[in-house]
């Protein structure tokens, strides 16, 4: 589980030579209560998905602890690694201002209220489930669920302004994925060095890191 | 059931290691999982704890939660909840740890470029397996295609469109 931790061979244990530029210019000292305090608060008022927004607006506009560059930073290390994006940017602010404790403290302050909320859920759906008006509301909030997945997909789609060939590719991944049942695993193996390639090759407009 | 949580940690501790692109794109292979290969969960049970989990708030992956809760008790939502998230989590320690010495890396935003299209395809492979398995009649259609236009086109709270939804269920039960 954890031998994959090596992956980058990241030297562990030994001091991290050359911290970045230490704080940043006007970043406030972060205690670890302000942190348990922000993710909590965060934890328990976002609905709906889409925590990295919330997380964005606490962190960088209301609190400013970050830059929008290092948000941005962390944001896409939060992408590369596996793992849902959310917990891996809390991982990486506790990281940023309190090392592994600090991790810790975030990711376990964003859970608190979401996991209390489904567990009266879970319980509820244990008891009243079968109760046929309550059934009736559980199959029109499962319609809602796919409505809710499909928007953030055209919502996504209308930001991207895709090229023909990522056209292509987002259709063969649907395709694979949905109606085929691939793994997703497989699928990416096969898709993303296809992804990578046909970017290189239509090159014109990638706007890739500062050349 | 106790070769059933070790196999559910396994399962749920490979579903965080491969979910490469975030929650959205890992939702069909953890049905994929837990309905066509595990049948923890039936589809439609998947399809309810995705859709009650809406009701709560946090990450959007944490309805795995209510997947284990309905596979096995406390015990399964616990498995599946640690197994979801503390593999990724630490790789992410490890990776936040090498960051600070090899700062960000252009090859990166190429990456996460390219895994764009991928992901949308995904996001909508999770909306089509989730939908296949809700909208099962006239009614269901209608609040699954009322939801998407709402959702899409106004900024009416997410909270609001969910609970509207659940009053048309209950009416049309």
């Amino acid at each position: 589980m954890n031998g994959g931790a090596a992956k980058d061979g990241i030297p562990h244990g030994g001091p991290h030579d050359e911290k970045p530029a230490a704080p940043l210019p006007r970043s406030p000292a972060v205690s670890m209560r302000d942190l348990a305090e922000t993710f909590l608060l965060v934890g328990a008022t976002s609905f709906g998905g889409g925590l990295t927004g919330y997380l964005r607006r606490a962190l960088v506009v209301e609190r400013r602890w970050l830059s929008e560059e290092e948000f941005l930073r962390g944001l896409s290390i939060a992408q590369a690694v596996p793992g849902p994006n959310a917990v891996n940017l809390a991982v990486f602010v506790g990281h940023r201002f309190h090392g592994v404790v600090g991790s810790l403290v975030a990711v376990g302050s964003v859970f608190v209220v979401p996991l209390a909320a489904l567990s009266l859920l879970a319980v509820g759906w244990a008891r009243w489930g079968a109760v046929p008006s309550v059934a009736g509301a559980l199959g029109a909030l499962a319609a809602f669920g796919a409505a809710l997945m499909a928007s953030t997909g055209i919502e996504m789609f209308r930001a991207a302004k895709f090229r023909r060939t990522e056209l292509v590719i987002a259709a063969v991944s649907f395709a694979a994925v949905g109606v085929l049942r691939l793994p997703v695993p497989a699928a990416l193996a096969v898709l993303l060095p296809l992804s990578i390639w046909l970017q290189r090759s239509g090159s014109a407009r990638i706007s890739g890191g500062p050349r | 059931m106790n070769a059933d949580l070790a196999a559910m940690a396994v399962v749920f501790a490979y579903l965080s290691l491969t979910s490469f692109g975030g929650g959205n794109i890992a939702i069909p292979e953890i049905q994929r999982q837990t309905v066509l290969v595990h049948h923890w969960v039936t589809d439609r049970q998947f399809a309810e704890a995705f859709a009650l989990s809406r009701s709560a708030p946090g990450p959007s992956t944490l309805f795995v939660f209510l997947v284990g809760a309905k596979a096995a008790g406390w015990a399964g939502a616990a498995v599946a909840s640690l197994g979801m998230f503390v593999p990724s989590a630490t790789l992410m320690q490890a990776a936040c740890a090498g960051v600070r010495r090899f700062g960000n890396h252009p090859v990166l935003d190429r990456l996460l470029e390219a895994m764009r299209p991928i992901t949308i395809g995904m996001v909508f492979a999770s909306a089509y397996l989730i939908g296949r398995s809700s909208v099962t009649g006239a009614a269901t259609a209608g609040v699954f295609f009322a939801c998407v236009g709402v959702l899409s086109f106004t900024r009416l709270p997410i909270l609001v469109v969910l609970l509207t939804a659940a009053a048309v269920g209950i009416a049309s039960a």
